[in-house]
């Protein structure tokens, strides 16, 4: 974490793990490369879907592509909460479901597994309060479409 | 499936599970303990491919390739580091988080050979520890990390283990690393599972039990009823009003309330059983609140009772109501306090078996194991029953009642087989006693000079589905709500009802946290009345030496609350002149049950084969480190050597009964027993006998701690033999309005270890942090507790502020070298202390717990 300034360490998170080029889903990442462009530190790369994803060691946080994402799907959140929602569409389940293989429909399974109160589905999308979460990831384990993920790749398969 | 390696070892599960129940229940790697099984405590906390995870979340078949440590697969090295550094630093209590708390620390200090604090604390933040306030874990970690770094472990800080000696713990190394056996860690051959089927309302009649299709149902070796049960239905430990099990046509109280229990070989058939169960009830109006119990023509809980009334405590002295009329300054407030769970990290378990004598025998894990034999032998009706205490993971007041202790035994007795029950955590949320939900009036009339002249109150508890100790905690509550403060017009009526909620109990500090949070708040408020600060008014009202507190007792030459009020004022006056909002407030704690209650302290010193004195006592060591006590003083006491000596962790058929684990105890009067036993061994050794000769001999001691009854006549009844004395100081961070620092000053008498005693201190401060600002165990109009562990709002490491543990050490009573307890009076003024903090931040007085308006708060 050479580059990191201060502790806790922060960094970028892209609330997306797919990417939809063709428009199915329109609350992703459009791969557009804006995030790419303002990254000083060269911390966001394409991952294997083609959806922007962030290098946690490289990235210091400095929040510039969280103001140049169009989509509003990049966020700052807390490197040791390292399990994460990785999905943005709000769309309700049946249709979310048609538009990306990786989309969260709601279910809710994460939110009734979690001790913490901390996963809730809100508009049809799970999101992590992270000062609740005890990064336990047992909603990651239920999870059927693979939305919440384990940054380390260790309760779910790397990113 | 999967393969994957454990410790090494390639292993392939037979079947898909929980990692955490193959690492158990096949593997029997026992150092990860199951707190929760829901992902929130991280005690089964192992590392995956060197990071850590909570074995209960990932499936076994999702680990194909993966590589497992667990504590048993450390190296030899490392545990010898970590099992030195935890307990040199005193960090390990209960020991039932540390494990996971180590493997923690492994992963951090792999990566990152010197942490600074913070970095600690994040690697320790997904892991609960509800003894420790994580002040010792953090401490133990850097002190790993240095040892790690320089190869060399160094000798401990002292090898003198006198009274008075900040010595290592004497169960350290068994709990820190994972072999010290708590029930939940005993796999017997042959050993069912039991478990209960509980009600399906707070409030019903039971009409009919139909077991038959569970009787049926392969893999199920006994499904009982009341019917089935040998001796007496109901138990409890004044009051007798705790049912085994609910009868057909009887009421049920809570949704913990026993209808049936089933033993079966294995979970599924156990649990498959239970769903095969038919309980035709019908049912009745519950009982939700205090306000519902006492109305007019209320449903009634109990059909054996006349109301809902389970006590009422009325104390006056002098005449509090014209006291305060002729008072220059006056103030009332209502208050209210919250249930509050324990949450000790060890959910309740027993496994009972048949042992060679053919006589029921019992792991327990219980604040007395005689307690648990007195209410086991009446269930089973016979007198053929043992009970031994394994580690007790926390207790707190929690586990002095009968949980699973009395199905056990009732199970294996009738079955003929080994039976282990144990709680699922949201089983353990529901069925032990609580801390009582108070609602509190209080009047309190001062002179212009902030002199107390009276106090009036009246409070209302809610004790639930059953008596437990409502009555002694009402009774507690009610005495100790004066403050330690000289005035002689005191007047306090109580009542606790019963209702259809989880029932209410005992819980550090016994009632007494309660009220310290009224009387400490007004008498804050009372000092801006008067002009004076919130240190000045207490010093001026302070008990002292000599002086008579409003119950009439004299206090001894021992009475130390000034000296802590003076331990805190340099940091008070600090806070003050850096312009930081600062909150005090003191408290007074008895240690001995008291009130004229026979309270009796027992030890056995036994020299036996091996050539040493085995300390054999009916006194629960809950984590608070009772053994090395009685090690210490025994050493204090005798001619022996440390090596000499080996204390027996509580038993009932050869340690004697030595009371429950409870009112801050066991230092003083089993402290003092054993004292007295010492003084008997060395009679034996003045004579010129050698620790040989004496081989197969017992030295016996005993201490009653007399007091006066409540309501005694005279004019200066003696209430307790002793009473502890704190002040506690808590700064804001003027900016973030987050808790900065405590200070926690304690007369505890003579300090036996100072480190144990600034551990007690430091959690109890967490503890009572949590119940100040964010912990809630809310209700449902079910009478269901709604929250999971994970939601208690319990604090975690990276959240815990700077703590000054403060041990006052003067010379105490001529018992036990002057030590007296202090295990509850450390969670009792911190409340109060920060509720003031937070109005001299915002101008805001809270009466209520938690504190409404700063940054802890709970959304939602």
């Amino acid at each position: 974490m050479a580059v990191k300034k201060k502790f806790p360490y922060k960094a970028a998170l892209v609330a997306c793990s797919r990417g939809c080029p063709d428009g199915a889903c329109t609350y992703g990442c459009i791969q557009c490369g804006a995030c790419g462009a303002v990254c000083k530190s060269g911390a966001i790369f394409s991952g294997a879907n083609g959806a922007a994803e962030v290098a946690e060691d490289r990235c210091t946080a400095c929040g510039a592509c969280v103001r140049a994402c169009p989509q509003g799907i990049i966020r700052l959140h807390d490197c040791a909460n390292y399990i994460v929602a990785k999905c943005s569409n709000r769309d309700r389940g049946p249709l979310a479901r048609q538009q990306c293989p990786a989309s969260c429909i709601g279910c809710g399974v994460c939110e009734k597994a979690c001790t913490t109160g901390a996963v809730q589905v809100v508009e049809n999308c799970a999101v992590i309060d992270e000062a609740l979460c005890l990064s336990c990831g047992v909603c990651a384990v239920k999870c059927p479409r693979q939305v919440l993920r384990d940054l380390r790749g260790i309760l779910t398969p790397p990113i | 499936m999967a393969a994957f390696t454990v410790n090494g070892q390639r292993v392939t599960p037979a079947k898909n599970q929980k990692l955490l129940r193959f690492l158990r229940d096949e593997l029997r790697l026992t150092g990860a303990k199951d707190g929760c099984s829901e992902g929130a405590c991280g005690a089964c906390t192992v590392l995956i491919d060197g990071e850590p995870c909570k074995a209960c979340v990932p499936d076994t078949d999702s680990l194909e390739g993966r590589r497992i440590t667990t504590i048993e697969g450390l190296s030899d090295w490392e545990k010898q580091v970590y099992a030195f550094a935890y307990a040199e630093a005193g960090a390990v209590q209960c020991g039932f988080c540390i494990p996971g708390m180590v493997l923690c620390s492994k992963a951090l200090l792999d990566k990152n050979p010197d942490p600074t604090e913070p970095e600690i604390r994040y690697a320790l933040r997904n892991n609960y520890c509800r003894c420790t306030g994580y002040v010792k874990i953090v401490e133990a970690v850097k002190l790993a990390g240095k040892i790690l770094r320089e190869g060399v472990i160094p000798s401990p800080g002292t090898d003198n283990w006198r009274v008075g000696s900040r010595v290592q713990r004497l169960d350290a190394n068994e709990k820190t690393l994972g072999t010290g056996k708590y029930p939940d860690d005993f796999y017997l051959d042959g050993m069912l599972l039991g478990s209960a089927l509980r009600s399906k309302y707070p409030r019903a009649r039971v009409l009919s039990i139909d077991t038959s299709a569970a009787k049926a149902l392969p893999g199920v070796a006994a499904v009982l009823t009341a019917g089935d049960i040998p001796g007496e239905n109901r138990i409890g430990h004044l009051k007798h009003d705790q049912y085994t099990l609910i009868p057909v046509g009887g009421l049920t109280h809570y949704l913990g309330d026993a209808v049936a229990l089933v033993a079966a070989e294995n979970q599924e058939a156990l649990e498959k059983a239970k769903k095969l169960i038919k309980v035709e009830y019908e049912v009745l109006p519950a009982v939700h609140n205090i306000q519902e119990a006492a109305a007019e023509g209320a449903p009634k809980v109990f059909d054996e009772e006349k109301d809902n009334v389970c006590a009422r405590r009325h104390i006056s002295r002098g005449n509090a109501e014209e006291a305060i009329r002729r008072s220059r300054y006056v103030i009332s407030r209502h208050f209210e306090t919250p249930w509050t769970e324990h949450a000790f990290l060890e959910p309740e378990c027993a496994v009972a078996f048949l042992d060679e004598e053919g006589d029921v025998f019992l792991y327990s894990t219980d604040q007395s194991a005689h307690q648990t034999l007195h209410e086991c032998k009446m269930v089973l009706g016979t007198d053929r029953l043992k009970v031994q205490n394994a580690l007790v993971g926390g207790g707190f007041g929690g586990k002095e009642d009968m949980t699973v202790q009395h199905h056990a035994a009732l199970l294996a007795y009738i079955t003929r087989r080994p039976v282990k029950v144990k709680l699922s955590r949201a089983e353990s949320l529901l069925v032990h006693p609580k801390r009582h939900h108070f609602e509190m009036d209080f009047t309190m009339g001062c002179d212009e000079n902030g002199i107390i002249q009276g106090v009036k109150a009246k409070v209302l508890t809610d004790t639930g589905a059953f008596a437990s100790l409502g009555g002694p905690v009402l009774e507690r509550a009610c005495t100790h709500a004066a403050g330690p403060y000289q005035y002689q017009n005191f007047e306090i009526e109580g009542t606790a009802y019963y209702t259809n909620n989880p029932p209410a109990g005992a819980f550090r500090g016994f009632g007494v946290t309660q009220t310290c949070f009224a009387t400490e708040t007004l008498l804050n408020m009372m000092a801006d009345e008067a002009g004076i600060s919130s240190w000045e008014i207490r010093f001026r009202n302070a008990i002292r030496p000599g002086g008579t507190l409003p119950n009439g007792q004299i206090v001894d030459a021992s009475t130390g609350l000034v000296e802590t009020l003076e331990a805190v004022k340099p940091y008070f006056d600090q806070a003050i002149a850096s312009g930081k909002p600062a909150g005090l407030a003191c408290a007074m704690k008895n240690a001995g049950v008291g009130v004229g209650i026979p309270d009796t302290g027992r030890v056995k010193l036994a020299v036996e084969t091996d050539g040493k004195v085995h300390i054999y006592t009916g006194a629960s060591c809950i984590g608070q480190g009772l053994g090395t006590v009685l090690v210490q003083m025994a050493v204090s006491y005798t001619d022996l050597r440390r090596e000499d000596i080996v204390y027996e962790p509580s038993n009932t058929w050869i340690a004697p009964d030595s009371g429950t684990t409870s009112g801050s105890r066991q230092t003083m009067i089993t402290g003092e027993a054993c004292r007295r036993a010492c003084e008997k061994l060395m009679e034996a050794r003045h004579a010129g006998r050698s620790l040989e000769s004496l081989m197969g001999e017992t030295f016996y001691g005993e201490y009653l701690a007399k007091t006066d009854p409540l309501g005694a006549d005279g004019p200066n009844p003696v209430s307790h033999v002793a009473y502890g004395y704190a002040t506690q100081l808590c700064v804001l961070d003027e900016k973030t309005g987050r808790v900065e620092k405590i200070a926690a000053a304690h007369d505890v008498g003579k300090a036996v270890n100072p480190l144990s005693c600034e551990g007690q201190i430091e959690g109890g401060v967490v503890m009572s942090m949590g119940f100040a600002l964010r912990e809630r165990y809310p209700i449902d109009e079910n009478c269901k507790p709604i929250e999971k562990f994970g939601s208690l709002g319990l604090f975690r490491a990276h959240e815990v502020p700077e703590i000054v543990a403060i041990v006052v050490d003067k010379p105490g009573l001529n018992v036990a070298g002057g030590a007296i307890g202090i295990g509850e009076i450390t969670s009792i003024p911190t409340a109060p202390a920060i509720a003031d903090a937070y109005f001299r931040y915002d101008g805001e007085r809270r009466c209520n717990l938690p504190l409404a308006h700063t940054p802890y708060e709970r959304k939602g």
